[in-house]
């Protein structure tokens, strides 16, 4: 068994060391104990909680430790929280909901583009964010949860997550059959629901799908691992709830049916929140794309229909009759279609945000550039102060230092003369650039999977890449170094996807010199382990 | 007082973490591998191997290591000594022998 201070160890190395960690303590009477009371009852294999403060929204599990370690992020927390706000402030429609998604997609965005160290575009989706800023939302802060009164709202906000993680520590121990029936109802319920989503494309999304022999969400043994995990944290969620209630004296407020479509609520945000992880992820091809991340979820979904349906049926020891089940399902479908209408409607904002993250091409060029405008309005800084500041916490608690960070840090510290100071940090870029003979753009250098364009700072490195380079061109072709007067690199990072041909834009990779990844690729053009076989 | 134990964590992908946790068997470390399960329901992509080392054995983990890493898709290695932490971030073979030496600035303690 690992011992504490190893345990200290793992945690901090997936936290990151800037970050604030320090283990779950079980002896206070609290809610988050009660809960876990019951979680005891349900696993025995040992595990450590550990609260992450700051750092990236984030609550993960590593369950086949000894002890099983799971990160509970309060940053995860204030964002479920802020999320659960929005879709449930029902003033807040249409146009302005759509707004309002579109930015706090944005910054969550920003703050995992950040834990994945890309300061550059994490900036950069936080100017696009706070920009736009039409309606002020107010952020959701730890102090803020804590402060609500206990509900069942309260406790599956807190709370679901993080059980979903112990339910990936509870099946280490189950014989992993499926709580809900045997894998061919999983197996046709997973062929239905792709059908509904693909439509007249069923039959050659589910051949791709076996030529690919890649493992993705709607793997049987993923599928039902997150199936189990999403069953334990409903099972342990209501009893949970239960003893809460019980200890406060309030079980006869108790509404069983308002906790199932807190449950339902809460399934639908961390989609929200898993689709910029994914986003993020995608970003710059690291990841080959699960496209069946949706299929999956909605697989997930009708298990939970079906399983809070027996639950809310079930009275004593006695099975609930199949009627009583099947007009209990209805009334959760019903429940989760009137969830499901916000979350088109934020969806719709949600998805712009998303396309932000992965398309170079539709960010808005000279975003920065808003911002400043922004925080050059009155009052505007005090709207936009807190995002920064907490945003920039974050850069410290993770050591990521970079020259947009900095930039950053400026432009909030002189709020009413920030497009100012903007003009007095221009940054001069070097693109080698390809005309000639109906040509005209950035100069590409065709990697295995990526053509990568090299961006330079220094005159002499890029002079000698040119010079190098020319040889690779056709005798009509000039290779040039374009001058890009910008004080950011994504700027630059838009003005290269927007000049190459569409076709290539999502292959594209724009390296900078100084980064470490431009070392790298050097390094590989020096080893010939750049080019493509 | 020079630690006498160091623990060594790595994060790679599956089939490099099962590599690893056969390589420690030979030296007779036990190690403990863990894949990191997120909410997002999507495969496991990052997994841990975590293994306590005696300080004097670690050099060899490492040089077997080091070697094992051109077939390897590594994360990051972190050596964790009591007074010092030295994590490399996407190691290859030079830069793990540099860890080697670093964890060699240690001098040996008289009594030890």
């Amino acid at each position: 068994m690992l011992d504490q201070s190893v345990l200290e160890q793992i945690a901090r190395s997936q936290a990151g060391d800037g970050v604030r960690i320090w283990r779950h303590d079980r002896e206070p009477i609290s809610p988050m104990n009660a809960v876990l009371d019951v979680v005891d009852t349900m696993v025995s294999h040992p595990y450590s909680i550990f609260w992450v403060s700051g750092g990236a929204p984030e609550t993960f599990s590593l369950p086949d430790l000894d002890p099983a370690v799971v990160l509970f992020s309060t940053r995860h927390l204030e964002m479920m929280g802020q999320l659960r706000g929005i879709l449930t402030t029902f003033w807040l429609d249409g146009p302005m909901l759509e707004a309002v998604a579109e930015q706090v997609s944005l910054r969550i965005l920003a703050e995992l583009t950040l834990r994945q160290g890309d300061p550059a575009l994490a900036c950069h989706l936080m100017a696009e964010s706070l920009s736009r800023t039409t309606v002020d939302f107010p952020r959701m802060t730890l102090m803020g949860l804590e402060r609500e009164p206990i509900s069942e709202s309260y406790l599956s906000v807190w709370f679901y997550g993080l059980l979903h993680e112990m339910g990936h520590v509870a099946a280490r121990e189950r014989d992993h059959t499926r709580r809900g029936g045997p894998d061919t109802y999983l197996g046709s319920l997973a062929d239905a629901v792709l059908g509904k989503y693909f439509g007249d494309h069923s039959e050659a999304v589910r051949k791709r799908r076996a030529e690919l022999e890649r493992i993705d969400a709607l793997d049987s043994a993923v599928l039902t691992a997150e199936i189990d995990a999403d069953l334990f944290s409903v099972q342990a969620l209501f009893e949970g709830t239960y003893r809460v209630f019980e200890r406060s004296g309030t079980l006869d407020q108790l509404n069983a049916g308002r906790l199932a479509s807190d449950v339902l609520l809460m399934f639908g945000l961390f989609h929200v929140l898993n689709s910029c992880a994914l986003a993020v992820r995608l970003r710059d091809g690291a990841d080959a794309a699960d496209l069946y991340g949706n299929v999956a979820n909605a697989v997930r979904l009708n298990v939970i229909i079906d399983f809070l349906a027996e639950l809310l049926t079930r009275t004593g020891t006695s099975e609930p009759g199949e009627e009583d089940v099947a007009g209990m399902r209805q009334k959760l479908v019903a429940a989760h279609d009137r969830i499901n209408a916000r979350f088109t409607t934020f969806d719709r904002g949600h998805a712009l945000a998303l396309r932000l993250c992965l398309f170079p091409h539709e960010r808005r060029l000279d975003a920065i550039g808003g911002l400043a405008a922004f925080l050059d309005k009155q009052f505007s800084s005090a709207v936009a102060g807190p995002d920064i500041r907490h945003f920039l916490a974050l850069a410290d608690s993770l050591d990521i230092s970079h020259p947009d960070l900095d930039l950053l840090v400026e432009l909030a510290s002189t709020p009413g003369s920030a497009k100012e100071l903007l003009a007095d940090r221009q940054r001069i870029f070097l693109l080698p650039w390809v005309s000639g003979d109906g040509v005209d753009m950035p100069f590409l250098l065709p990697g295995r999977d990526k053509q990568v364009a090299f961006v330079f700072g220094d005159d002499e490195v890029a002079r000698v890449f040119v010079e190098e380079s020319r040889s690779m061109l056709a005798p009509n072709l000039e290779l040039t170094s374009r001058v890009v007067v910008s004080p950011t690199e994504q700027n630059v990072v838009i003005t290269v996807a927007l000049s190459v041909p569409e076709g290539v834009r999502d292959q594209l990779r724009v390296v900078f010199e100084g980064t470490p990844e431009f070392g790298e690729q050097f390094e590989r053009l020096a080893d010939g382990s750049f080019w493509p076989d | 007082m020079v630690p006498e134990q160091a623990t060594l964590i790595v994060e790679a992908d599956q089939e490099s973490a099962q590599a690893i946790v056969t390589m420690l068997d030979t030296f007779g470390v036990t190690a403990q591998a863990s894949g990191r399960r997120n909410l997002d329901g999507a495969a496991i992509t990052s997994w841990l191997v975590v293994a306590g080392l005696a300080v004097k054995t670690a050099p060899d983990i490492l040089r077997a290591l080091a070697e094992l890493v051109k077939e390897l898709r590594l994360g990051s290695v972190t050596v964790d000594l009591e007074k010092q932490k030295i994590k490399i971030d996407r190691p290859g073979r030079a830069q793990i022998r540099e860890l080697i030496d670093k964890m060699g600035d240690n001098p040996p303690d008289d009594d030890a």
